[in-house]
């Protein structure tokens, strides 16, 4: 990253390859959707070489990339909800949130699972395990979908979370566990033992 | 105090991830002992938490990189571009600015020329009352009254691409109509041609797309309905109201245009075009020949005179030979009348049966038009004075007799010589006691006409303009449909229409810049002349 900051063109080159799979992916898990997260992926390395000269040495590089990245996936997911139409006939779980079947819940499981599908080390049990979390995944919103992805996809600490998210650590803590009991919710057909 | 519920939030949080200290953890283990089925909601969440974590990691498309490296590269080449460049960085910058600054004056003046609005409340069936309500306003010496189709100029200033502004352009249009409807019946139109400083002018490149400039203060008038034969009959009947000519209404020749980037605009549901606002005189004429049968429509063409044919060969671009066709389709009559003609043949046919005595002048047509514009000018006009020309016919006599028809001008002594009467004084009087003074000689002599003398009196070119001169001033007309299926008739280019440069001098303010080709219908000469 400092070869990149001093003009090394290259270096950030090789910053991409690095980390292009990685950030991908978490955005491919926050925006749910393979074209956006390309798009949103690309915008967010194009950003960070725009502003390289913004980076501080403080951070490290993919938690600064993946800060750019969020913001940018966030406000698409937030623009992609006020798009959003809710079918009358659609149940609704708890929280007022349509369960029926949610664009990007679809998206989710229909571009991302079935893109694996024929992966020879995945059994179909596991197969099925991936497919509903990424559809009960696709159905929370944003905020919790962020920081499910933070902690428990990219393995970023509390410490960081709370940086890229700009909440102090006992409130990113609260909401982790909030968000969590969403996943669960979601997902609680799935995990109920079958009879 | 105990502690609050985001801390207990943010324990268990810890908890799961295996996080939570010593302490914290016997805390919680106490309490799962209490209350074991907390142990499963737990459980839950720790299931949760590993499936999450067991989610595959996805390679990345190959176009993320190539896009990288793309930029890469182009950011190198800027970067030694702008090393070369920059001694000249400074006045780059300038005109890159005055770039983007003519770029958006443009598209302002654009939106201000090309969004005024009104929604069109009128239907096809109205044309006639408006037809009437034109009339009825000319005979009292008023300009046609406007419809609810109203005419308009937004004073907002909204962009092409921003539909807010438009909407907001259109609030104000409308706005501005209503506050107009209070003022002089037909007087609308009137305020909305005449310059105004306090708005911003036009720029002739703005709108010389077409060709040519239109008046700094062209109004504009929109026309939004979603069906397109209804938007045809409302755009008739609110230029016949406001005396607008439109390539629909009659005469193209007095103006209409299009914006060059009409097809453009078609696609988008929108037709452009630059059109002129007439004179009372010439609404009137336009009137008369839309309401006049077709087939007397064309003897009127065929038996003006020269300059009379003239006008009407511009105006409908037919030749005098090709006029005695049956078949309008035939003789290139286009537009309207052609329409019109296939429409009313049988009215047609009908007053050529009746002949002259159809007619209310009781004779010929000649100069249908013209005489209408006349007797809407001002009936002083009807006062034949020296230098007058008169049209005279004696229905059945023989050529050797008196001759006919013929023209004839009165001469300095006001009279006339028709061979081989005697001079007969004419002058102060009116076309129709002319004809009962000409009845009257030949009423004391042996040989009679079979019929009604005819005498008319030829219009001057500055006459069939209308008395008041007033300019013909450019009017943008937008007519917006979404649900157009073909594009409108297209109009030729107005040069090759010859088009009438009908700018009179007393109205400098509002040129008519559309053409500058010779017309018959350019005056000649002005009122007073």
């Amino acid at each position: 990253m400092s070869a990149a900051r001093s003009g090394d063109r290259g270096a950030f080159g090789q910053i991409v390859v690095r980390y292009q799979d990685r950030l991908f992916t978490a955005v491919l898990r926050l925006v749910g959707d393979h074209d956006d997260a390309r798009e949103l992926t690309q915008e967010a390395f194009t950003r960070a070489l725009m502003s390289l000269d913004n980076f501080r040495g403080d951070a490290q590089p993919y938690t600064w990339l993946f800060r750019i990245a969020m913001n940018l996936a966030i406000s698409r997911l937030r623009k992609a909800s006020r798009r959003r139409t809710f079918s009358l006939d659609a149940p609704m779980n708890g929280n007022g949130r349509s369960t029926g079947a949610d664009d990007q819940a679809s998206s989710l499981v229909d571009r991302v699972s079935n893109a694996r599908a024929d992966a020879p080390d995945v059994t179909a049990e596991r197969r099925e395990a991936r497919q509903q979390v990424l559809a009960a995944l696709g159905r929370l919103d944003g905020e919790y979908r962020a920081i499910l992805v933070m902690r428990d996809i990219e393995g970023f600490d509390y410490q960081q979370m709370a940086e890229v998210l700009d909440l102090p650590l006992g409130t990113l803590k609260s909401r982790l566990f909030r968000a969590r009991l969403a996943l669960r919710d979601e997902l609680k057909g799935y995990m109920q033992p079958k009879t | 105090m105990g502690p609050s519920t985001e801390d207990i939030e943010a324990k268990l949080a810890a908890f799961v991830d295996g996080e939570l200290d010593a302490a914290g953890r016997d805390d919680i283990e106490k309490h799962l002992l209490a209350n074991p089925q907390h142990r499963k909601l737990l459980d839950d969440l720790m299931r949760g938490r590993a499936l999450l974590r067991d989610l595959p990691r996805e390679g990345a498309p190959p176009e993320i990189l190539d896009s990288i490296q793309g930029h890469l590269e182009r950011r190198l080449l800027l970067d030694e571009e702008s090393a070369a460049v920059a001694g000249r960085r400074g006045s780059g910058g300038l005109r890159r600015f005055m770039a983007v600054a003519a770029v958006l004056m443009l598209t302002a003046t654009l939106g201000l020329v090309i969004y005024s609005v009104l929604p069109s409340g009128k239907t096809g069936g109205d044309l006639a009352a408006a037809l009437e309500r034109s009339e009825s306003a000319a005979s009292t010496d008023a300009m046609p009254a406007p419809t609810e189709t109203r005419v308009a100029r937004s004073d907002a200033r909204p962009s092409a691409t921003d539909a807010d502004v438009r909407d907001r352009a259109i609030a104000a249009a409308t706005d501005a109509i209503r506050g107009a409807a209070g003022g002089t019946a037909g007087g609308e139109f009137a305020r909305m041609a005449e310059p105004d400083v306090a708005h911003p002018a036009v720029p002739d490149a703005a709108l010389a797309m077409g060709g040519g400039a239109v008046d700094e203060v062209a109004p504009v008038i929109v026309l939004a309905t979603d069906d397109r034969a209804a938007t045809e009959r409302d755009l008739s009947a609110v230029l016949l109201d406001n005396r607008v000519v439109y390539e629909q209404v009659a005469l193209p020749a007095l103006g209409a245009r299009r914006f060059a980037d009409a097809g453009a605009r078609e696609e988008a549901g929108e037709s452009i075009f630059v059109a002129k606002k007439i004179t009372r005189a010439q609404y009137q004429a336009i009137e008369q020949a839309l309401q006049s049968p077709a087939r007397a429509r064309k003897q009127a063409v065929a038996q003006a005179t020269q300059q009379q044919y003239q006008a009407f060969r511009q105006g409908y671009g037919v030749a005098k030979d090709e006029l005695g066709a049956t078949d309008a389709a035939k003789s290139g009559i286009g537009g309207v009348l052609a329409k019109e003609d296939a429409a009313t043949s049988a009215e047609g046919q009908a007053a050529q049966q009746m002949g002259a005595a159809a007619r209310p002048n009781g004779g010929k047509i000649t100069g249908v038009a013209m005489d209408s514009a006349k007797s809407a000018a001002s009936q002083p006009a009807d006062v034949i004075a020296s230098g007058d020309k008169l049209k005279v016919e004696f229905p059945g006599m023989m050529q050797s007799n008196v001759g006919g028809p013929q023209t004839v001008e009165v001469g300095a002594d006001g009279s006339i010589q028709i061979a081989p009467l005697e001079p007969i004084a004419v002058a102060g009087l009116t076309t129709d006691q002319v004809q009962q003074k000409l009845a009257g000689l030949f009423g004391e002599g042996k040989v009679s006409p079979s019929g009604p003398i005819v005498v008319e009196r030829e219009l001057s070119e500055n006459e069939a303009l209308g008395k008041e001169a007033e300019p013909l001033t450019d009017v943008v007309i937008v007519v917006r449909s979404s649900n157009f299926e073909e594009a409108a008739p297209a109009t030729q280019p107005a040069g090759e229409m010859g088009l009438p440069s009908a700018a009179p001098a007393t109205a400098p303010a509002t040129p008519a810049t559309s053409s500058t080709a010779p017309s018959s219908y350019a005056p000649s000469t002005q009122p007073g002349n």
